[in-house]
């Protein structure tokens, strides 16, 4: 019996919003009386079996085993396709329009037919939700909210065999109106074919509709970020057929918050793609799920290239990092060979010189020696022996070198990135520099990019400020 | 279910992911690590394993404390740091760098990304996580509509990939969103290239030879 009660709250279910849906589109027209009638009729509208609509002109209310019975039938038909339906549907109504016509004239017939239709969309609808309940389970909006529109069932049924449908509901809304006579009557054909020109609009939709357009329902929110496309559509037509429950939707486009968001997250996620592809060397272009393998690929190559770095520098670590403890040890350390206090003045000559010359071999000159060109506030910066030093030599950093056989190589950056926050709080507290050469990042570092070319920028920056001095250890 | 915003456009301290200003800050790190570590110092006979994860350590440090606490990946990785450190036979001044990039976004980091260090957590969270995601797949049938309709998104971040991606970058094991798994991943691509940049400076330089270039002036 389980499914047989879910089937039937959904038949509760989607009898209330037709009930809703009807009784908005009659509220104006039709009296409080008829708003009785419609709550009778579909208050006892039963879940009745195909067979059962044959036999019984206008049966309201066949009892409870016959119900489980028509359910399972129904279920078993349902199963098997979905564009048998149309055809049954329009040959039960014909059947029942025969029938019912000279049943009773009046209101019994029309009462006879009206149920008819009700039940036929009814069940149609409720069959289709049991066929989407089998294929969205997941969704997990199904249920009591699985039924927002009427369209959607019918625009899955007869996807193909629109016509039919058509054809019915003109029929069924004929009949309905000519022998109800009434306004109600009319209003409701005016729904239903308010409706069938909805459902007009959809035949081109050749997507088969999940369950999950739920004409606004909020059913759509397990689904995944694609699913919406569809539903969108679907969406778009199906939120205007109740035009006072739902905000009016352009075609396409969605307004419940779900499928916007995920609308926005598609678009995230598509920027960062084009953004790592533009990274990455190898932009192929071609397909979104090959471009991701690409990145992957990329990181671990990062990754690995880090590792044997790593594995690399081994022997320069160690040449640089008891040389920089030295400087810092002595304060004017000193694997100066030649250093002297003449000797300094000697080598100013020398540069003096050769910088009239020509400045690569004043700075060749130099770099044998282990020395450097800095202005001389930078050198009373750097031999304050503060912690902080901010140069107003805005360089972004020189490259750095360490001759290893002459003296310690310690890096300009440290004072030289003043903008980089939080990154001079962590220079040594050796800031003796007075000895950089910058010679490798100059000369090697030829492909290297940026930082190459910055430490021979702000070299030839630094010589051509007013005061150059040449400091040494 | 709203991505965070993108973590390359964030700056720190004016320094973004790809800048220059990132690959000397790394650098400096680079260098201050190698010499508090003391990686380099041959006097205490580490094998060729134990100096390149000293180094790899000290380059993973200066990474991600030049990129900041903004990126998640890069609070996971000092944390990562941090947690080996605890293990090995003197904690350095490593330590220091993870705990100051630790604790500082400690209240917005999730508390599940905590956890995450001890490696028997990690492999029991993301066992547990591969299985949520399984079922969460599994449980939608796959049937002719909803296999179409699955979506771009589903379809090019499969599982796999995903997966892959998530046991790449650090902290990827508590991103179960994959929009900002893909903007985490693009942050640090281009930090890994940036220290892959630095240390290939530094190794070029300490590799360089000293004396083709000096031409004797006088």
């Amino acid at each position: 019996m389980q499914p047989t009660t879910r089937e039937m709250q959904a038949m509760a279910a989607a009898g209330q919003i037709s009930l809703d849906d009807l009784r908005e589109a009659a509220a104006g027209a039709a009296g409080g009386v008829h708003d009785d009638f419609l709550d009778q009729m579909l208050g006892g509208l039963p879940p009745s079996a195909w067979p059962e609509l044959a036999s019984a002109a206008g049966g309201k209310a066949p009892d409870g085993g016959a119900q489980a019975e028509g359910m399972q039938h129904q279920a078993q038909h349902f199963g098997g396709g979905l564009y048998d339906e149309s055809a049954l549907l329009a040959s039960r109504l014909r059947q029942h329009q025969i029938s019912g016509g000279p049943a009773g004239g009046g209101g019994g017939g029309a009462e006879a037919a009206k149920q008819m239709v009700l039940q036929q969309l009814a069940d149609l609808r409720q069959g289709h939700h049991m066929l989407l309940q089998g294929m969205g389970r997941s969704t997990g909006g199904g249920g009591g909210s699985g039924d927002g529109g009427l369209l959607l069932p019918l625009s899955l049924g007869s996807g193909g065999s629109g016509g039919d449908v058509q054809a019915l509901l003109k029929a069924a809304a004929n009949s309905a109106g000519g022998e109800a006579g009434g306004v109600f009557g009319g209003s409701f054909a005016g729904s239903l074919q308010q409706q069938q020109q909805h459902f007009q609009s959809h035949p081109q939709q050749t997507a088969p509709l999940p369950g999950q357009g739920f004409g606004g329902g909020d059913g759509g929110a397990g689904a995944s970020g694609g699913v919406s496309q569809p539903q969108a559509g679907a969406a778009g037509g199906g939120a205007a057929a109740p035009p006072r429950q739902r905000v009016r939707a352009r075609r396409g486009q969605a307004t419940d918050p779900h499928s916007i968001a995920e609308r926005l997250r598609r678009e995230r996620i598509a920027e960062r793609m084009k953004a790592l592809q533009e990274l990455v060397p190898n932009a192929n272009k071609t397909d979104k799920a090959s471009m991701l393998d690409e990145i992957i690929d990329y990181v671990k190559f990062l990754q690995l290239q880090v590792k044997v770095l790593s594995m690399s520098r081994l022997g320069g670590a160690a040449a640089v990092a008891p040389l920089v403890a030295d400087m810092s040890s002595e304060g004017r350390g000193g694997a100066a060979a030649a250093a002297g206090s003449d000797g300094l003045a000697v080598t100013e000559q020398q540069v003096a010189k050769l910088m009239e010359e020509d400045m690569g071999t004043a700075m060749q000159y130099l770099q044998g020696k282990g020395l450097c060109l800095m202005p001389v506030s930078l050198a009373s910066a750097i031999s304050s022996a503060t912690c902080h030093m901010r140069p107003p030599v805005g360089e972004p950093g020189l490259g750095f070198a360490a001759a290893a056989h002459h003296m310690a190589a310690m890096r300009l950056a440290h004072g030289m990135n003043g903008g980089a926050g939080s990154g001079a709080d962590a220079v040594p507290a050796s800031p003796s520099m007075s000895v950089l050469t910058a010679q490798s990042a100059m000369n090697n570092g030829a492909g290297d990019g940026g930082a190459d070319g910055e430490g021979s920028h702000s070299q030839q920056q630094q010589h051509s400020k007013d005061a150059a001095s040449v400091s040494k250890p | 279910m709203s991505c965070s915003p993108p973590c390359s456009s964030s700056l720190v301290g004016g320094m973004s992911a790809g800048s220059k200003k990132f690959r000397h800050a790394i650098l400096k790190n680079l260098l201050l690590g190698l010499r508090k570590g003391g990686a380099a110092s041959s006097s205490r006979g580490m094998s060729l394993h134990e100096r390149r994860d000293a180094v790899r350590h000290a380059a993973d440090a200066a990474l991600a404390s030049a990129r900041g606490a903004t990126p998640r990946w890069s609070r996971a990785l000092a944390a990562e740091l941090s947690s080996s450190q605890h293990g090995r036979r003197r904690p350095t001044s490593w330590a220091d760098d993870a705990h100051h990039l630790v604790d500082v976004p400690a209240t917005s980091a999730r508390p599940s990304g905590q956890c995450k260090s001890s490696p028997a957590c990690k492999m029991v969270m993301a066992g547990c996580k591969k299985m949520i995601s399984r079922r969460r797949l599994r449980a939608r049938p796959k049937s002719r509509a909803t296999a179409r309709a699955a979506g771009a998104v589903a379809r090019v971040m499969a599982r796999r990939r995903a997966r892959a991606l998530r046991e790449m970058v650090p902290g990827g094991r508590g991103m179960v969103d994959e929009c900002t798994l893909l903007g985490e991943t693009l942050d640090y691509a281009v930090s890994l290239k940036a220290q892959v940049d630095a240390m290939q400076l530094l190794l070029r330089t300490l590799q360089a030879p000293k004396n083709p270039l000096l031409k004797p002036q006088q």
